[in-house]
């Protein structure tokens, strides 16, 4: 429903310090290195955490289609979607969860010397709060900053 | 699915090229790296196979600069060609904002571009979407192969609503960033 024609997700600065909140608060309380939330369209909505040192776009895109890519193996087996996902490293690693009714992905990157049932746990409950805050920003009234099409054109121009 | 960043005033976009399998969808996300500076485009991912098939898609993440205030960043992705990965590039076009339509021009593709076109259409219904509610635009390329449609007979069987479409060698550049152009202006205009 979310990617219908014509259809943007307008992320309002109330909005976005709300879910940073919960976002930085996850870090902390977890003790996770950082936390993405991604849109399954593989944009990036939200990170908290060491985010500089990552490279948060790549990450996203290459996350959401990891996670996406397990849709189908749910399907073999009768399920909608795999609601998580744990992928080990041996420094790192990366626990996933779908955000249940928006089209979201909770990431979360974390060192191996905390567990993952800890941030299993930590996770799980801030999925709740996202979904709401999350809720909130997909049913604002979708608006653009382009107030006119012919002014992009330039710019674009320009680019190439 | 647009997403406009009023705290960050950032907006982020998402295009997909899609097309039959060898077509040179990748090519073109390759010649569009290579020339672009650093600052402009982030690293390319290539998720392929060893013999450089994509497997699952390539990235390329774009900032194409300010408009009104805005900063535009496009996040460019290809789709497996080959015709058994169909689910990957159903799961591709989630979130899609732009199509690059990639046709192979050599006659004897002439048969696998149309089932990719309309392979295409049925994946986007998936999604809610149609060729008429997504902006798109089609990129003729290996226009340097020696046997191929004529740029008429491309046009009377994959574009008969006549969207914009371009002649390209993807291998040497030559209409890859006139079409990357022309996706990135449909769809900033869409949303306006």
């Amino acid at each position: 429903m979310f990617n219908r024609a014509g259809f943007n997700l307008v992320i309002t600065e109330e909005g976005i310090r709300a879910i940073n909140n919960t976002l930085g608060n996850l870090v902390l309380e977890s003790g996770a290195r950082a936390v993405l939330l991604l849109d399954k369209g593989g944009q990036l909505i939200a990170a908290q955490g060491e985010t500089n040192a990552l490279d948060t776009l790549s990450l996203a895109a290459l996350i959401t289609g990891s996670f996406s890519s397990t849709k189908a193996i749910a399907g073999l087996l009768g399920e909608n979607e795999f609601k998580v996902m744990f992928q080990q490293g041996t420094n790192h690693s990366i626990f996933m969860a779908a955000l249940s009714n928006t089209q979201n992905i909770l990431a979360t990157i974390f060192p191996n010397a905390i567990t993952v049932g800890r941030i299993k746990y930590k996770c799980l409950q801030v999925l709740d709060t996202l979904e709401e805050q999350m809720k909130a920003m997909y049913s604002s009234t979708p608006e653009s900053p382009f107030r006119k099409a012919a002014a992009a054109e330039p710019k674009i121009n320009d680019l190439f | 699915m647009a997403l406009i960043n009023y705290a960050s005033r950032e907006i982020n976009c998402k295009i997909v090229y899609y097309g039959t399998g060898l077509g040179g969808k990748t090519t073109n996300l390759e010649y569009i790296h290579k020339q672009l500076a650093p600052g402009i485009r982030g690293e390319m991912i290539s998720l392929s196979t060893e013999t450089e098939r994509t497997l699952f898609f390539d990235f390329l993440p774009l900032d194409l600069g300010s408009v009104q205030g805005f900063k535009t960043k496009f996040s460019l992705y290809t789709v497996p060609g080959q015709v058994e990965y169909n689910a990957s590039r159903k799961l591709i076009l989630n979130g899609v904002d732009g199509i690059v339509f990639v046709a192979d021009s050599q006659t004897d593709k002439w048969q696998e571009n149309l089932d990719s076109l309309q392979n295409m259409v049925e994946n986007l219904a998936e999604y809610g979407l149609t060729l008429d509610s997504v902006p798109y635009v089609l990129q003729y390329n290996k226009r340097d192969l020696p046997t191929i449609n004529s740029f008429e007979e491309l046009e009377g069987g994959l574009n008969p609503k006549g969207i914009p479409s371009f002649e390209a060698v993807a291998m040497e550049g030559s209409g890859v960033f006139a079409t990357l152009k022309a996706v990135s202006k449909a769809v900033l205009n869409r949303l306006s």
